[in-house]
């Protein structure tokens, strides 16, 4: 339930695996998320499993954003969906690494 | 006071006497209450004794003991009942009643703690027991003050909450909101999540007789949206009225957004412009749901294609903006995502179980605000939308009635560099005077530099060929009812009647100046809905001539100061020139 997160590659690549609603009551789990990851790492949010998200949770998408810097920040979500549908509006496919997977 | 129970290590701790103060204790046998008191004293407690439940409750309101222990049978009023009338005094606090029964009987323990008692003790009293129960309740009472602590700094939290969205709803109404041109044709509609709602809507008139609109929403409620919605709209309003376009709009907007906001917060928008003169609409659209235009009978959805605003410093507006042409479209709809999401209890959005529908009433403009909050009531039944609902509908024909000037030189209609074009539409309920149209006219100093008799002659010749269009193309009154005086009084009644409330229709002027090396050449075309004159009973009219008949005076004098005169077939569009 929520936000499970591992670390590879000596905490240089973080997965965060988010289920269910994703949104603003996530906010204190990124934050804690944010502060322990290390300056530069990259990010991999596994959306496949959510079923909701709003924009506090693109906010908290440009939180990891900013701190990859240039690093990659990817997102997996199902097409079709409504995080896709989400993701799409908001044209944030150009701002991270979209990997749309089809549905099981 | 001083804590003699000390032999028992584990709740040594919890034996404090500051937290101890005052027991009172009720018992009609006076060797009871000294007993008790003896104990309750060598415990750390003050102490004090009523006979009965009478006494025992003007005691507890004049004392507000922290303990009462209380016997069940007495004279006058017995425990429980006195119990019940100190719980319905105590709202609030936790004031432990413990009984002291005789019998061990569970039909009285379970009466006694019905009535409100929180705990029993077998009489005789065991002091080991008695200071085991104290202690259990002194527990549950600090958690019960805790807790009490928290929902009071809950409730104030709440209290502040709804203080800060006051705030930011009277910031956003008095400096976002004010400055709000109002524009008729332009209808919104809003039921927001909170308070302040992170939508904001903002209507500018453009300096050439358009319209610029836009609808902004920001992540977040409350004050945090309302920080981002007042520079916002500075912004929007100075660089409308400044004539700058969208895309350097968009920049600045983006720039004062990635300065201000947090990283976490953004402004979705889409904004639109709608330029009669030009005939065409320019948008852009970042992070919205799409909009929506009816043109003829289908309705077609321009997807949003770019980034809300506040994300990225560098922004490529101008390759983001859209257009298209305004030929064939009746109204504009847009909309935050607020609307697609509303859920209902089942958890279904809006957009699956009833937006078609609404579409096609919006498509028929059939009273659509109500219908919508009539489904939307239907959909939330009584919740709160999780964001907020915003639409804006634009009537193209009501928002565009009003003066549309135009300094363009345009290269099709005046191709020399000194010339100018200005055009004009009125109607569609806000029919213009045509004094009116001419001040605008003359406001805009485009006159300045002409000889005054020519100015005459153009404002003569426009008033001649305007009203024609007014009276006849779009009221469709008959010229031969002034035949009689009556008649030509009931005639300007009529015209006046009409002019308060005007049949729906639009007259296009269009003024087309050409300067020569002196003087110059202007076109005049006046164009009405009607359908257009008899042109041979004009002729007929024309060949007797009365000058004291009352009526079919006009046409002549536009022939006699026009240069030329063009009536195009079927009468409903008179070019006129002047010339020198």
């Amino acid at each position: 339930m929520g936000i499970t997160s591992r670390t590879e590659n000596q905490g240089r690549t973080i997965f965060i695996n988010v289920t269910e609603r994703f949104d603003f009551n996530q906010h204190a789990v990124f934050r804690k998320l944010l502060n322990d990851a290390k300056d530069g790492c990259e990010f991999v949010v596994d959306l496949t499993a959510a079923e909701y998200m709003d924009s506090s949770a693109l906010g908290l998408l440009l939180l990891l954003r900013k701190k990859a810097g240039n690093n990659r920040v990817e997102l997996r979500y199902v097409k079709p969906s409504a995080i896709e549908k989400v993701v799409s509006a908001s044209n944030f496919s150009r701002l991270f690494d979209c990997k749309a997977v089809s549905p099981l | 006071m001083s804590d003699q129970c000390n032999t028992d290590g584990s709740l040594n701790l919890v034996f404090k006497p500051v937290s101890r103060r005052l027991a009172l204790v009720v018992d009609d046998e006076p060797i009871n209450c000294v007993i008790m008191q003896s104990i309750l004293e060598k415990m750390g407690f003050e102490t004090a004794i009523a006979h009965d439940g009478y006494e025992a409750i003007e005691a507890f309101e004049l004392l507000a003991p922290d303990f009462v222990f209380m016997d069940v049978i007495m004279p006058h009023m017995d425990g429980r009942e006195a119990a019940r009338c100190i719980k319905s005094m105590t709202s609030g606090r936790f004031t432990p009643i413990v009984f002291l029964t005789a019998l061990d009987d569970p039909e009285e323990v379970h009466a006694c703690i019905e009535a409100g008692g929180d705990d029993y003790l077998s009489k005789p009293v065991d002091p080991r027991l008695l200071r085991t129960r104290i202690y259990s309740l002194e527990r549950i009472r600090s958690l019960y003050q805790k807790l009490s602590r928290q929902h009071d700094e809950l409730l104030f939290k709440i209290a502040e909450e709804q203080e800060n969205e006051a705030l930011a709803n009277r910031v956003f109404l008095h400096a976002v909101s004010a400055h709000n041109e109002p524009i008729s044709g332009l209808d919104s509609y809003s039921r927001p999540a909170s308070c302040f709602s992170g939508d904001l809507v903002l209507s500018c008139r453009l300096g050439q007789g358009g319209i610029r609109v836009m609808l902004g929403d920001f992540t977040g409620h409350g004050l945090a949206a309302a920080i981002g919605a007042l520079p916002t709209s500075e912004l929007f309003h100075a660089m409308t009225r400044q004539g700058r376009s969208i895309p350097e709009l968009l920049t600045e907007l983006n720039h004062k957004l990635c300065r201000i906001l947090p990283d976490d917060r953004f402004m979705a928008a889409v904004l639109i412009d709608i330029d009669p003169v030009k005939g065409e609409f320019c948008y852009w659209s970042g992070g919205m749901p799409p909009f929506v235009y009816k043109s003829k009978d289908q309705l077609i959805y321009h997807s949003s294609s770019g980034l809300p605003l506040g994300i990225l410093e560098n922004y490529d507006f101008v390759s983001e903006v859209g257009s298209g042409r305004l030929t064939d479209i009746e109204r504009i709809l847009l909309m935050s995502d607020g609307l697609l999401d509303v859920r209902n209890q089942e958890g279904a959005t809006f957009s699956s179980c009833g937006f078609k529908d609404l579409m096609d009433s919006w498509a028929s403009n059939d009273g659509f605000f109500s219908a919508l909050d009539e489904r939307l009531d239907q959909h939330c039944q009584n919740r709160l939308p999780d964001d907020d609902v915003t639409l804006v509908s634009i009537d193209l024909e009501k928002a565009l009635a009003v003066l549309n000037v135009s300094s363009d030189q345009s290269a099709d209609l005046s191709p020399e560099p000194e010339g100018w074009e200005w055009a004009l539409a009125s109607g569609g309920g806000y029919l213009l005077d045509h004094s009116e149209v001419i001040t605008a006219l003359t406001d805009t100093k485009y006159l300045q530099d002409w000889p005054a008799e020519q100015a005459e002659r153009l404002q003569t010749l426009f008033g001649e060929l305007y009203n024609n269009a007014i009276e006849h193309g779009l009221f469709g009154l008959d010229s031969s009812l002034k035949s009689t005086p009556d008649g030509f009084h009931l005639y300007y009644e009529k015209r006046q009647a009409l002019f308060d409330d005007p049949p729906p229709g639009q007259i296009r002027i269009q003024m087309t100046f050409l300067p020569r090396q002196q003087g110059g050449c202007l076109r005049l075309v006046v164009q009405d809905p009607g359908k257009g004159y008899d042109l041979t009973r004009l002729s007929e009219l024309e060949q007797h001539d009365d000058p004291s008949r009352f009526w079919g005076r006009g046409m002549q004098l536009v022939r006699s100061l026009a240069d030329n005169l063009i009536i195009h077939p079927p009468g409903n569009r008179v070019e006129a020139e002047l010339r020198w």
